[in-house]
């Protein structure tokens, strides 16, 4: 299933420490958040990371959530990820803890556009 | 209180290339907080990638989610997809890749230097930089069939074979080619005006590199060691004498010696493929649908390029992921704003090269 | 900055490095116009298929028939070249080194299109329907003509 990369299985509730206790950012680098609508209301959630200057497989954190579950956000763990996660908060209509929405969308445009019905 | 002012900058502005909205707080001429807007061109391609179009047709189609970087989402995307199919494409195909990307990347950081060097209002050297610019378009051309557009790998190895004819114009332009960077680099480092605008403006840290996760020739010039050439083992880079270039300063000055410096690196991975191209295929039929997920890193001319594809067994995928490199830079760069002169501006965000398109797809 | 300023008065007196602008041609093997040959095409409608923006549409006859009608989209098309490999007819599609020409509002490009699709569209359902009709007198033929050789089989 996972052809090239690595993934390690976490859950809504323990996600945040993990991350937490996994990331360096002198040896890694946060490459994104991304989700994949799996039908049904579920959604598959993964944190990419790699490591720096080493030819070696990216390692994604993976949790599977519903469109109705809170999804805490790594922004105090990692600044940088406000921007993927107004993404996914804008794109998925996930529901990510201080996410900005309307980022990537103009208002009238149809919300959640990735999502499949 | 009362001196705070509130400036807006773009969408539209003189100095951006494409729309992307910071609102800037000012103090006198300090910043002191930012607010960045940046979907005012989102198309839905991630949309129509997953809907509309099958696995084979995606590829002509993600390279036009930008002009300037296409030739690094085809391939990315299409990488990813051999992945998946665990399919291993020709050693000829994967030399071409290469040389079809070190190009691009050539035309696109001379782009970049040329904006640079338009907001700082040297003309002169905006002229040259484009002028010169124009020998690595044409040589794209006469190799792809297309200035922008190359539509050159496809899954499975690559479209177009390189005929005698077409390598000996090649070198012919590439000659000419490397002697004007010559003449660039000199310049570059002797040139007083460029120092007197460009160096100890708009510094990012080390820290600050690696904790807000820039990436490409901005993080490279802050002394971190990321290129996603030596991270991810796609193309046989470590064959073809490359070589990563990293600077300390962090300034805009060292962002522009880390492209200038990464031409020379692209101009001799080229000749070693010019010189050295393996016998065989260039295409290959891949069979059988994608079913399972794989992702790829791919350094395009701005940084890391990351796509993550999903399919389960049908023609058309269940996910494409584009994570574009400005994407990942945008939050170094308001970070990076906060403290800054409002006057800096402009330089600062042409030194990171941004490209909007490209982060909101 | 001398330097820059020794390199600007030599361009100066050197050859312009812009074109002329009138005669430039493309060179050999640009990706431009796509010619279609009706006399070498087999109307396996492959390229319509695989076409990622829907620039080609085969307008079908009423008759069931495989005679189909050609229409592709200069404006719409991406210069891909995805048809041309896909034709397993060599000479059918060919990608020429024309560099296509803007759309003006003369052309009518859009709603000229816009019909095409349309007549595209509803043409295919009536063909099927035509081809299915046909199909089936052409089973009937089958059916009714083996009772006969069974009969004279018998006999
Ligand atoms: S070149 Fe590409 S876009 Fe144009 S008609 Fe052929 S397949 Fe379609
Ligand atoms: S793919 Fe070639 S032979 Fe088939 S319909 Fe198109 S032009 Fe004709």
């Amino acid at each position: 299933m996972y052809k090239n990369f690595e993934v390690i299985e976490s859950s809504l509730e323990k996600i945040k420490e993990d991350i937490k206790n996994f990331y360096d950012p002198s040896k890694y680098h946060f490459i994104t958040i991304n989700a994949i609508d799996l039908g049904n209301g579920k959604v598959n959630i993964k944190w990419f990371f790699a490591k720096y200057e080493v030819m070696d497989k990216p390692i994604a954190f993976s949790v599977d959530a519903t469109y109705e579950d809170t999804i805490p956000s790594i922004v105090d763990i990692i600044p940088s990820a406000w921007l993927s996660e107004a993404e996914l908060a804008d794109l998925f209509g996930l529901n990510i803890e201080g996410a900005k929405k309307g980022l990537f969308l103009e208002p009238d445009s149809p919300p959640a556009p990735l999502r499949r019905s | 209180m009362e001196n705070k002012m509130i400036v807006p900058f773009g969408s539209q502005h003189i100095t951006l290339l494409e729309p992307v909205r910071f609102i800037f707080e000012t103090e006198n001429e300090k910043i002191v907080n930012v607010d960045v807007d940046v979907g005012y061109v989102h198309r839905g391609i991630e949309k129509a990638c997953q809907t509309k179009l099958n696995y084979k047709q995606v590829a002509y189609i993600i390279p036009r989610i930008c002009g300037l970087c296409a030739m690094s989402h085809a391939l990315a995307y299409i990488t990813a997809v051999e992945k998946i199919l665990e399919f291993d494409p020709p050693k000829k195909a994967k030399y071409l890749r290469v040389l079809v990307h070190e190009l691009d990347r050539i035309h696109s950081h001379l782009f970049a230097m040329a904006h640079v060097a338009e907001a700082a209002g040297y003309e002169n050297l905006v002229m040259h930089l484009f002028r010169d610019r124009e020998l690595a378009m044409e040589c794209l051309e006469i190799l792809t069939g297309n200035r922008v557009q190359y539509d050159y790998g496809c899954i499975g190895g690559v479209n177009r074979d390189l005929t005698p004819e077409v390598e000996k114009i090649l070198r012919k332009k590439l000659k000419k080619l490397e002697d004007r960077i010559h003449w660039f680099k000199d310049l570059y480092m002797n040139d007083y005006t460029l120092s007197l605008r460009w160096k100890g403006i708009g510094v990012i840290s080390k820290e600050m590199a690696e904790k807000y996760n820039a990436a490409g020739p901005v993080a490279r010039a802050s002394g971190v060691r990321t290129d996603a050439r030596a991270e991810f083992d796609a193309l046989p880079y470590r064959d073809l004498g490359f070589e990563m270039i990293v600077y300390k300063d962090g300034d805009i000055y060292s962002r522009n010696l880390v492209r200038l410096d990464e031409i020379f690196v692209s101009l001799r991975i080229i000749w070693n493929i010019l010189d050295g191209l393996p016998e065989g295929n260039y295409k290959e039929e891949v069979k059988g649908l994608p079913k399972g997920e794989s992702v790829c890193r791919w350094e395009a001319p701005r940084g890391e390029l990351f796509m993550h594809v999903r399919g389960d067994g049908k023609q058309i995928l269940t996910r494409v992921r584009v994570k574009t490199p400005t994407f990942s830079n945008i939050p170094v760069l308001r970070e990076l704003f906060v403290g800054a002169n409002y006057a800096d501006v402009p330089a600062i965000i042409t030194s990171f090269d941004p490209c909007m398109s490209c982060t909101a797809r | 900055m001398l330097k820059m300023f020794i390199e600007s008065l030599k361009n100066l007196f050197s050859e312009p490095a812009t074109l002329p602008g009138i005669g430039t041609e493309a060179p050999k093997g640009y990706r431009g116009l796509i010619v279609f040959n009706k006399e070498k095409c087999i109307f396996c409608t492959k390229c319509e298929l695989v076409c990622p923006v829907d620039a080609i549409k085969f307008i079908y006859p009423e008759d069931g028939s495989r005679n189909l009608e050609f229409n592709y989209n200069p404006f719409l098309c991406i210069y891909c070249g995805e048809c041309v490999r896909a034709c397993p007819k060599d000479g059918a599609l060919i990608q020429t080194n024309i560099v296509p020409e803007p759309g003006t509002q003369e052309d009518n490009p859009n709603e000229k299109w816009f019909e095409i699709e349309r007549r595209a569209q509803e043409s295919k359902k009536k063909w099927q329907i035509a081809l299915a009709k046909k199909r089936q007198e052409a089973l009937k033929k089958a059916k009714k003509q083996p009772p006969s050789d069974k009969k004279g089989s018998k006999k």
